[in-house]
């Protein structure tokens, strides 16, 4: 497709008022969106009666030459680029989902049509629990070669895209703002490294403000771009319950973390489990599941040397956080040397410290 | 007929000598005070006259002129009533008077001819001191006086007291200098009503006190509400180093001037002053119309506590750079400028976030966002932060660890070691000018803080692997020297180093 065609898709799709699905009537009676363009308003009204009059006038108002010059500099940009879905490119798992969106904005480079993908969504505020767990699949799903998908949120998102990043795998964040648009600001360090890194998608014109509205739309992207979806922490009224609907809609599997019953966190995700989402208890339970699927080879893990203290410390330490001073009661050591022994351990990786004072074994370096 | 008295005057925490001079001359009835008085001087004639007549003695109706000189400073206060009576009985010759006495006046006086103390004697007395040997003071001001040797101090309850006194050529209760503290010597203190043996549990903030107290380091007090940073910081002054003699002389000088001093004679406890978060700017650094200390010059070699420090108004907090930088502060008044000492350890507390429960594992969960926990810890700005050496996470408390009979060592067992390490450091920086690790300027670290090839690796590798903000580089230098000196390690090895990166919280990765 070229660019001068390219032009109107990024018009049609732009215009208020004018969604995926009467994105698609449109497409469906005029063919194409030029012709959308070309269109009188009679014709509009004869062609899609069902549409309604409020979408036709926003069609007839943004019909400026100043908006083709715009969406024509969009497509001149380097950064950015622009997909339609009648184009190869699009992502063909997305394609078959109820209102697919016509345009999709993107930064970074699309993976390889044939890996798996698998969604990683979850609580915003999310335990500390939810996240090393987060953390953790995604990584191993990165190890394993399946592109992790998720919504560049706070908590288990963040972590999801965190730990395939570290394990070098391919991830893609979907966004509920324009592609351009940082949001959360926190979440900038992983915004940079997935668009050098990965990829990041939007359905929403350039410069769309992150709307409240957006977002649960935006789900049924990451549901509709992966094989199947994985809820770490979802509290009773998740935003990650959503997407599960999504996937649930689209014909996805579902997967669930189950937690600690007493966790206000781990509601929704324990009554997945209990309405028949398959329970996760480690990477090789989402893996069995992918279709097409072959298990590569596991490398082997690394034993570490430490001496006679060092290993007293360590031996203390287990993946629940720890205070320093529990430590202590533990060791029986004294606070400076224990401090000292534990700057040892952390800078070697195999100990990390959280907010607190906590100390946890960490989890990538065994 | 004219009389010269002596009296003394205040600037700031220094005495000044005030020569009152009384002239007595034929006309109209009058009473007038020159050389600039303010309000409490003005009316001391009111007070001088109701005291002479009370006291059975004869105020003349005659024209009197008081000059206060040097006529170019402002006289504040009410210390000169004594001095002006007493110049208005020598030139009405009811008293006898003789030039050569060289007495220092100083009193407030009652309207019944009796003598109040006066606010600044301790100051006043010692600036005086080195050309002046003879002081008449109130009986009041005695606790305060009696810590002033080498002179002859006077104490009377009353005017009618001094002029008997003088009438009959001898004088009355002399003051002896109170001799329990040699210069230099450290003082035999009174013991304080807190100990760190007190705090049950909270192992890691007692050493990392320990560490901060050995090398005047400034702390920041991180943790959850009731979580005990209060408790631990009113203990800190248990464990610094006794004051010697000219420190507890400097610091009594400074209540005397505020007029905060009490009973106490001589303040032989370092200062722990805590200041509500609302406090202003003067009151925090000092000031007003005739420029008083302000909090931190209270806190003079001792301790200044800064609760809930995200809450003070931030340009309150950015006056506090410049005094943690030098130790003193000059406050410019149309009165004067005036230098006070403010030279403290910097002890703040805080929550970890808005909410309190960030890192806390509770029941209950934080729930703020990174956004809004950036926000909180950006109050403080970075100059401030910048001055802290040592962070403290403290965390909460647990029913166990609170009923248990264990109690935590003694603070005199602590510092005992903590005395041992100042000495190794006095020693170490005789020939510099200053006294201890967290006054190393960046020049002085290159010279003192030695590391072994072992803590220098594991420096380089500790930035390279847990995100260490450049900031903290020289903050780990000092309080590594200071974990050596506990020590009594010439270099600083692997582990001072190790324990010193543990004490940066704040330039972890995690908060932001």
């Amino acid at each position: 497709m070229d660019n001068y065609n390219k032009v109107f898709w990024i018009w049609l799709s732009s215009i208020p008022n004018i969604g995926s699905r009467r994105f698609g009537y449109l497409l469906r009676s005029f063919e194409d969106p030029e012709n959308v363009w070309k269109a009188s308003e009679k014709e509009l009204i004869q062609h899609i009666p069902n549409i309604g009059r409020v979408p036709i006038n926003s069609i007839i108002q943004h019909r400026k030459e100043k908006k083709l010059k715009e969406a024509e500099k969009i497509l001149h940009r380097d950064d950015i680029s622009v997909i339609t879905i009648i184009e190869d490119k699009y992502p063909p798992l997305l394609k078959n989902i109820y209102a697919p969106p016509p345009v999709l904005y993107i930064k970074g480079k699309l993976p390889d049509k044939e890996l798996s993908t698998v969604a990683i969504v979850g609580s915003r505020q999310a335990t500390y629990y939810g996240k090393q767990v987060a953390e953790r699949l995604a990584y191993e799903l990165g190890q394993a070669g399946v592109v992790v998908v998720s919504g560049l949120a706070r908590g288990i998102d963040a972590m999801a895209h965190k730990g395939a990043l570290k394990a070098e795998g391919h991830t893609i964040g979907v966004l509920g703002c324009g592609v351009d648009i940082v949001y959360p600001q926190d979440n900038i360090k992983y915004y940079k490294e997935i668009t050098e890194k990965g990829t990041l998608i939007s359905e929403y014109p350039l410069g769309t403000t992150p709307a409240a509205g957006n977002f649960p739309a935006r789900n049924r992207i990451i549901s509709g771009l992966s094989h199947g979806v994985v809820v770490v922490e979802a509290r009773q009224r998740s935003g990650a319950l959503i997407t599960v609907d999504f996937a649930l809609e689209q014909g996805r599997d579902v997967f669930a973390v189950p937690g600690n019953i007493n966790q206000p966190c781990s509601y929704g995700t324990n009554n997945l489990i209990k309405e028949g989402a398959k329970l996760v208890m480690s990477v090789d339970d989402i893996l069995e599941e992918l279709p097409n699927y072959v298990m590569p080879r596991r490398s082997e893990t690394q034993s570490i040397q430490l001496d006679f203290l060092e290993a007293q410390v360590y031996n203390a330490l287990d993946s629940e956080p720890k205070h320093i001073d529990e430590i202590g009661s533990i060791t029986h050591m004294d606070m400076g040397q224990l401090n000292s022994i534990l700057t040892k351990l952390e800078i070697r990786g195999i100990v990390k410290r959280l907010p607190g004072k906590l100390f946890v074994r960490s989890q990538f370096k065994l | 007929m004219l009389a010269k008295v002596k009296s003394a005057g205040l600037f700031g925490i220094n005495g000044y000598l005030i020569d009152v001079e009384v002239d007595i001359s034929n006309g109209l009835p009058a009473f007038d005070i020159v050389g600039l008085p303010d309000a409490a001087v003005k009316e001391s004639k009111e007070r001088v006259r109701a005291a002479i007549k009370n006291s059975n003695l004869e105020f003349p109706i005659k024209r009197i002129t008081v000059n206060l000189a040097p006529a170019d400073t402002k006289k504040v206060g009410p210390s000169y009533d004594l001095a002006i009576a007493m110049g208005i009985l020598f030139a009405t010759q009811q008293v006898p008077f003789d030039p050569n006495w060289d007495i220092v006046f100083l009193g407030e006086l009652s309207l019944d001819g009796s003598l109040r103390p006066v606010t600044g004697i301790l100051p006043m007395l010692i600036d005086l001191s080195g050309t002046h040997k003879k002081f008449i003071v109130a009986e009041g001001n005695s606790n305060e006086a009696k810590h002033v040797k080498g002179v002859d101090i006077y104490t009377a309850n009353s005017l009618a007291e001094i002029v008997k006194g003088m009438q009959d050529g001898y004088l009355f209760n002399r003051l002896t200098y109170s001799s329990d503290f040699n210069s230099n010597s450290h003082l035999n203190r009174r013991s304080y009503n807190v100990d760190f043996a007190d705090i049950r549990g909270q192992e890691q903030a007692k050493r990392a006190m320990e560490v901060a107290a050995s090398g005047g380091h400034n702390i920041a007090l991180i943790g959850v509400p009731g979580s005990g940073k209060t408790m631990l910081a009113k203990r800190l002054p248990t464990i610094l180093p006794d004051l010697t003699y000219e420190e507890a002389l400097e610091v009594t000088k400074l209540y005397s001037a505020a007029g905060l001093l009490g009973d106490e004679g001589l303040i032989d406890r370092r200062p722990f002053r805590s200041p509500h978060h609302t406090a202003s700017k003067v009151a925090l650094i000092g000031g007003g119309r005739i420029p008083l200390p302000g909090e931190i010059s209270l806190a003079h070699h001792g301790v200044l506590f800064l609760d809930e420090l995200p809450e003070f108004n931030k340009d309150v907090l950015e006056v506090l750079r410049q005094p943690l930088e030098d130790g003193y502060i000059t406050i410019s008044r149309a009165y004067g400028t005036i230098t006070y000492p403010a030279s403290f350890m910097f002890v703040s507390a805080f929550n970890p976030c808005p909410c309190g429960y960030f890192g806390a594992q509770l029941e209950r969960e934080c729930k703020c966002t990174p956004m809004q926990i950036a926000r909180y810890l950006g109050r403080i700005s970075g100059p401030l932060t910048d001055r802290i050496d040592i962070h403290i996470e403290v965390p909460p408390i647990s029913y166990e660890k609170l009923t248990s009979d264990k109690y935590g060592e003694s603070s005199a067992s602590i510092k005992a070691r903590v005395d041992r390490a100042r000495e190794i450091q006095i020693d170490r920086y005789r020939d510099e000018g200053i006294f201890y690790n967290a006054q190393l300027n960046p020049l002085l670290i290159d010279k003192y803080c030695k590391l072994d090839r072992g803590a220098k690796v594991m420096l380089k590798e500790a930035f390279k692997a847990l995100n260490l903000s450049a900031r903290a580089h020289s903050r780990i230098l000092k309080v590594g020297r200071t974990i050596a000196d506990l020590e009594g390690s010439e270099f600083i090895k692997e582990e001072h180093i190790g324990e010193a990166i543990q004490y940066r919280s704040l330039d972890r990765q995690y908060w932001l």
